[in-house]
């Protein structure tokens, strides 16, 4: 019962690490293409022309979405850390017991 | 949904409660001993001390009928041999004095006995606290609920259980 039950708990951590891993990945695209609104809104301004309505309107969107997905990020990542503490601490019991 | 609500809000609860548990555990740990204890140690560093200096017999050199003492007869050099002398010439009113202010400070100090007591009332009841958060998040498994557990929780409960 108690390897079924360590096993379940792996299974809990590795899904959150690949949560992590998933949100991580999520959050450096969105800062890629705020980055690249930013380097367009740069240039367009040395040449006196501004972004389009509906780009300004998605580079909004972007980084709400960014704010929402570092705010999980940082959830799952807190929660992935204590069920990797957790294991490791049920391991080492399992394997002193 | 609701349902998992309420799971959380009585996991919360159940948190909250062991969180208390563990800080009166710590406090319980740590509290001073009882000033009867206390003083007890102190009492029995001072005549240890004190015997040693009577053991040295250093100042026996003072019934000598040929040697002239000196001050390392009566005072041994050293830190040590200071702190032999003190107890040897005045430790019962070091006793007394060190008593007196261990009593003032060690009011909610814990005897051995007192101390293991009180760590096993709580630990006995963190056990059974651990056992009923650990149900609860089980259950919350089985209803497809996912509840993380603490960092913290007592690997024996969390793997008795299935």
């Amino acid at each position: 019962m108690d390897l079924q039950k360590l096993s379940r708990l792996r299974a809990q951590r590795d899904a959150l690490h690949a949560s992590v891993k998933h949100l991580s990945a999520q959050r450096r695209e969105l800062l890629e293409e705020i980055h690249r609104f930013e380097a367009q809104d740069s240039e367009f301004q040395v040449s006196g022309f501004e972004l389009s309505a509906a780009d300004k309107q998605t580079a909004a969107e972007k980084r709400e979405q960014l704010e929402a997905v570092t705010r999980e990020l940082g959830e799952i990542e807190s929660n992935w850390r204590s069920s990797a503490e957790l294991v490791s601490r049920c391991r080492k019991h399992m394997e002193a017991g | 949904m609701a349902d998992a609500k309420a799971l959380r809000l009585k996991i919360d609860a159940l948190r909250s409660e062991i969180a208390d548990l563990q800080a009166k555990r710590h406090a319980a740990e740590t509290a001073p001993l009882a000033a009867a204890q206390a003083s007890q140690r102190l009492a029995g560093l001072i005549n240890q001390g004190a015997q040693r200096y009577v053991a040295r017999g250093s100042f026996m050199a003072f019934a000598s009928p040929t040697i002239q003492p000196a001050p390392g007869d009566l005072i041994p050099g050293t830190d040590e041999g200071l702190f032999d002398f003190l107890c040897a010439a005045i430790g019962d009113r070091i006793i007394e004095q060190l008593a007196t202010l261990l009593e003032e400070r060690c009011a909610e100090g814990l005897s051995a006995v007192e101390r293991s007591k009180r760590l096993a009332a709580i630990d006995v009841e963190l056990l059974k606290l651990g056992r009923s958060e650990e149900k609860l998040i089980s259950d919350a498994e089985r209803a497809g609920i996912t509840i993380i557990r603490r960092s913290d929780a007592d690997p024996a409960i969390v793997l008795e259980g299935n």
